[in-house]
């Protein structure tokens, strides 16, 4: 269903076909609105991905400032007070003048340079853009739990370089989208050693690499000659050796009226109510009080019904929770031979 | 019922004359259909009458299945069944599985459990190893309304008070007047399952629409 069918649907409702009281845009806005509401309350929209081990970059940025300028940031520098930038958490300590020198070690801008030498700071990934919960997350196909700070600081002050084979998944905050996993997985792939053949990073699983049939992130040559069997390289990948997450997601955003609405199209009418709720009561001349609580109130009756569509797709599960209350105790006997004694009759 | 006697019977109520229509004509009663439309979803999924049958094949190493039924989306399932053996499958969930078999996501078989992923995805349990089985679903859908006229909409004979009753409400409050668009939603509300009775889990607030006094009354 386009976008465009359901502002016609609006228009016709509040008597503005021409766009007279409200332009197409502030009715997009609105719609955006009212969605990421509902998808929020109901959770609707599901998504699942796997990610890539170690996680994959396209860049990185020293500057905050940068980040105004790229996409999405695939790692952060150390970025402090000051108009300076560092990678070594030593360099602030220096700056401040707590200190003459320290001794530091290795830190990664790129989450695969964590996999060759031991880093100081920890390896970050990213949660798919939509992300908004998780609902279940797996690595290398088998099922991993998520730990908090709490668990993971008591009294482990190397929680951050610690590195083993059965991770647990950490996020440090729920809003910044990243996560890490603890212990650091450092010892899942065969990586061929870097050298001057080598541009950004590849994998082989044996150890030995061959161009006819190997490809890992993304290889390029500074000697081999491209040609035929040379590509647009896939970064393919499955469930082994990654993290599998299924997630709730958040809707796509819409700019143009032309665009394909996300939602199940059953679903579509509780937003246009939501919609409709929030334009009769903006400050228009279609103001109206109680049009707007009653479509208000059939968005809240909606969010009720598709959280019941939700549930009644459950309804099959052949295990059901327990009771909150203590079940009844039973005051039959255990079954033992008669001569054995009974301690409660 | 055909659509065209659905979209009459709203006429009607609405005071346009439904044999010779001054406004809701041709190029301009799609409004009625789609309010018409909306009706019969949320009395879909109020109370799953609309079951339909079909099949999804399944693919060797392939996980996840995308459910799409042909007249409409998907509200709930009623029964999957994996042929050709007949069987059905048990819905599960991952934290159910995981307590079972910690390797479960590795397993391959013969599917004999699945959960859903969101609203349309299916992944079985085990995931097939070959490609000689395929999957029935019977499944509660959201039916798509003909757009012809005088096709039937075969639907169970109250939906027809229903859409009616919905359209009617919503094109009376378009046109503002707003005491019978009150009368038409209280109508709708009675006939579907959503009810204003004070301890229903789904309360519509009883909110009176206020608008100019129709000048007819």
């Amino acid at each position: 269903m386009l976008l465009s069918d359901s502002l016609t649907k609006i228009r016709k409702i509040i008597r503005d076909t021409n766009a007279n009281i409200i332009s197409d845009n502030s009715l997009i806005r609105i719609w955006n609105e009212v969605q990421k509401l509902l998808v929020i309350q109901t959770g609707i929209l599901r998504g699942y991905i796997s990610l890539p081990v170690p996680p994959t970059t396209s860049y990185t940025y020293t500057q905050s400032w940068e980040g105004d300028y790229t996409g999405k940031p695939s790692s952060i520098i150390y970025d402090f007070l000051f108009p300076y930038t560092y990678t070594q958490p030593w360099e602030s300590s220096i700056l401040v003048n707590t200190t003459t020198s320290i001794n530091g070690g290795y830190t990664n801008s790129y989450g695969w340079e964590s996999y060759y030498v031991t880093v100081q700071n920890r390896v970050r990934h990213y949660f798919p853009d939509d992300f908004n919960n998780i609902t279940y997350v797996a690595y290398d196909e088998k099922p991993i739990q998520t730990v908090f700070r709490g668990e993971v600081e008591r009294g482990n002050t190397s929680f951050k370089s610690k590195e083993g084979v059965y991770p647990s998944l950490y996020i440090d905050s729920s809003s910044s989208g990243v996560f890490y996993l603890y212990p650091k997985v450092t010892d899942t792939l065969t990586l061929s050693p870097l050298d001057s053949e080598y541009g950004e990073v590849c994998y082989d699983e044996d150890g030995v690499l061959d161009f006819s049939s190997d490809y890992g992130v993304v290889t390029f040559m500074t000697t081999e000659a491209l040609d035929s069997d040379y590509g647009v390289l896939c970064h393919y990948l499955d469930t082994e050796n990654t993290i599998y997450l299924e997630y709730e997601r958040s809707a796509t955003e819409y700019t143009e009226s032309s665009e394909t609405i996300d939602l199940p199209e059953w679903c579509v009418k509780y937003v246009e109510c939501g919609v409709l709720g929030r334009v009769f009561g903006n400050e228009t001349d279609i103001f109206d009080k109680t049009l707007s609580a009653h479509f208000n109130s059939r968005f809240e009756v909606g969010i009720e019904v598709i959280n019941k569509t939700m549930s009644s797709l459950k309804a099959m599960r052949t295990y059901k929770l327990e009771p909150s209350e203590a079940p009844a105790r039973s005051r039959r006997l255990a079954d033992l031979p008669s001569h054995y004694p009974s301690l409660w009759r | 019922m055909t659509l065209s006697e659905l979209k009459k019977s709203v006429m009607d109520v609405v005071g346009e004359d439904a044999d010779s229509p001054t406004y809701w004509t041709a190029s301009t009663d799609s409004e009625i259909t789609r309010l018409i439309q909306d009706a019969i979803e949320e009395s879909c999924c109020l109370s799953p009458i609309n079951v339909e049958e079909f099949t999804i094949p399944l693919y060797a190493e392939r996980t996840h299945y995308r459910l799409n039924p042909p007249s409409g989306g998907l509200l709930s399932l009623k029964s999957v069944r994996v042929m050709p053996e007949g069987y059905s499958l048990t819905m599960t969930d991952p934290t159910k599985l995981t307590r079972n078999d910690y390797n479960w996501m590795t397993t391959t078989g013969t599917p004999c459990s699945f959960y859903m992923i969101g609203l349309d995805t299916l992944r079985p349990v085990p995931y097939p190893a070959d490609s000689t089985h395929y999957l029935e679903v019977i499944a509660s859908v959201s039916p798509n309304i003909p757009s012809r006229d005088d096709e039937v909409i075969d639907l169970d004979p109250n939906m027809s008070s229903v859409a009616i009753a919905y359209a009617s409400y919503m094109l009376l409050l378009s046109m503002r007047r707003l005491d019978k668009a009150d009368f038409w939603f209280r109508r709708y509300m009675e006939l579907s399952q959503i009810s204003s009775v004070e301890g229903s889990k789904m309360v519509y607030r009883p909110i009176k629409l206020k608008g100019v006094v129709d000048a007819t009354q």
